[in-house]
């Protein structure tokens, strides 16, 4: 090879290597490019990222609070109605009971009692007995809780049986003779009256 | 002109046409750049925001399941109590039944 053909090749070897020069350094700034933009996306996204995780994270915890609570009230309210069937239960056999204490010999001198507490209470010369048809066969000697009242009371009343029975298990509803005052002495009503005492007592002999 | 500069002064314009084709070349791998690099952002943020919002989902759903489990013994355990109460109570029934008739049946001894 001649020297100018040396120098003709030289020339081009080192435009080639420049030629490739080129398009390497396009391409590696494209690629550099596109890589801080990635970057920058993703560091554009952190502030939103850390706000989805915690909206995330305090959802979960306020949806499990919520679903704990509702389970606990749930939780009792099973218990609750377990004890209140439960009252319920021994509420019943005491009226079962009754119904069958009543027909007993001694049920005679409480039905007095209950009426000589009644009429003493009301204090009206003129009072009237409602029974249910049982105790309304039964044979009261109305002259005789006159005599009692009296004692009791040191007045003079006149005690007549209404001929209308009522509902009842047993004892007596007093009402004057004009109908404007009643006292309600009967075991149904002594058990309504003081239900929640009745329940209260029946809960503590229950579950102590 | 003699020959050998005729000969450099072809490799000349031919090394410039090399230098400018690898230019044109660069070039064309340029273009759009712009347009490459909002996409290359947005591809990157989009993506950080759908695993972060996959992420919330997951513990959405993990916690859920964990409580579910909580929730299933409570509800367990308060059954059990209640069976426990029963049985405890059936035994002092009898008790509870005489005590209240004896409040109904014995107040009117006291007139």
């Amino acid at each position: 090879m001649t020297s100018i053909e040396v120098l003709a090749e030289a020339l081009l070897s080192d435009a080639n290597e420049k030629g490739k020069k080129i398009i390497q350094d396009a391409k590696n700034e494209v690629a550099k490019t596109i890589r801080e933009q990635r970057k920058k996306g993703r560091d554009d996204a952190k502030e939103r990222v850390i706000s989805i995780k915690r909206k995330a994270k305090d959802e979960s915890e306020f949806l499990n609070l919520s679903k704990l609570a509702s389970a606990e009230i749930n939780a009792q309210w099973l218990i609750l109605e377990k004890k209140h069937a439960m009252i319920g239960n021994v509420l019943n056999q005491v009226k079962e009971e009754l119904r069958m204490l009543v027909k007993a010999e001694n049920y005679i001198k409480m039905l007095e009692n209950l009426i000589i507490e009644g009429c003493s209470i009301l204090n009206t010369p003129k009072l009237e007995l409602m029974l249910n048809s049982k105790d309304s066969a039964l044979s009261l000697n109305l002259g005789t809780l006159v005599k009692r009242i009296g004692e009791k009371t040191s007045k003079n009343i006149k005690l007549t049986k209404s001929p209308i029975n009522i509902e009842t298990i047993g004892g007596v509803k007093i009402q004057s003779k004009d109908g404007k005052m009643v006292l309600d002495n009967t075991i149904d009503g002594f058990l309504e009256y003081n239900n929640d005492e009745i329940r209260f007592k029946i809960s503590q002999i229950l579950f102590e | 002109m003699s020959d050998n500069l005729r000969i450099l002064k072809k490799t000349q314009e031919k090394a410039k046409r090399i230098i400018d084709s690898a230019l044109i070349k660069a070039e064309k791998i340029k273009e759009g750049l712009l347009q490459k690099s909002m996409e290359a952002f947005e591809e990157a943020y989009h993506t950080e925001i759908a695993q972060a919002e996959k992420f919330a989902k997951n513990i959405l759903k993990s916690s859920s399941e964990g409580i579910e489990l909580e929730i299933d013994q409570l509800l367990m355990s308060a059954k059990q109590l209640a069976i426990k109460i029963e049985n405890q109570a059936i035994i002092n029934e009898e008790e509870a039944v005489k005590h209240i008739i004896n409040i109904v049946f014995h107040r009117s001894e006291k007139i």
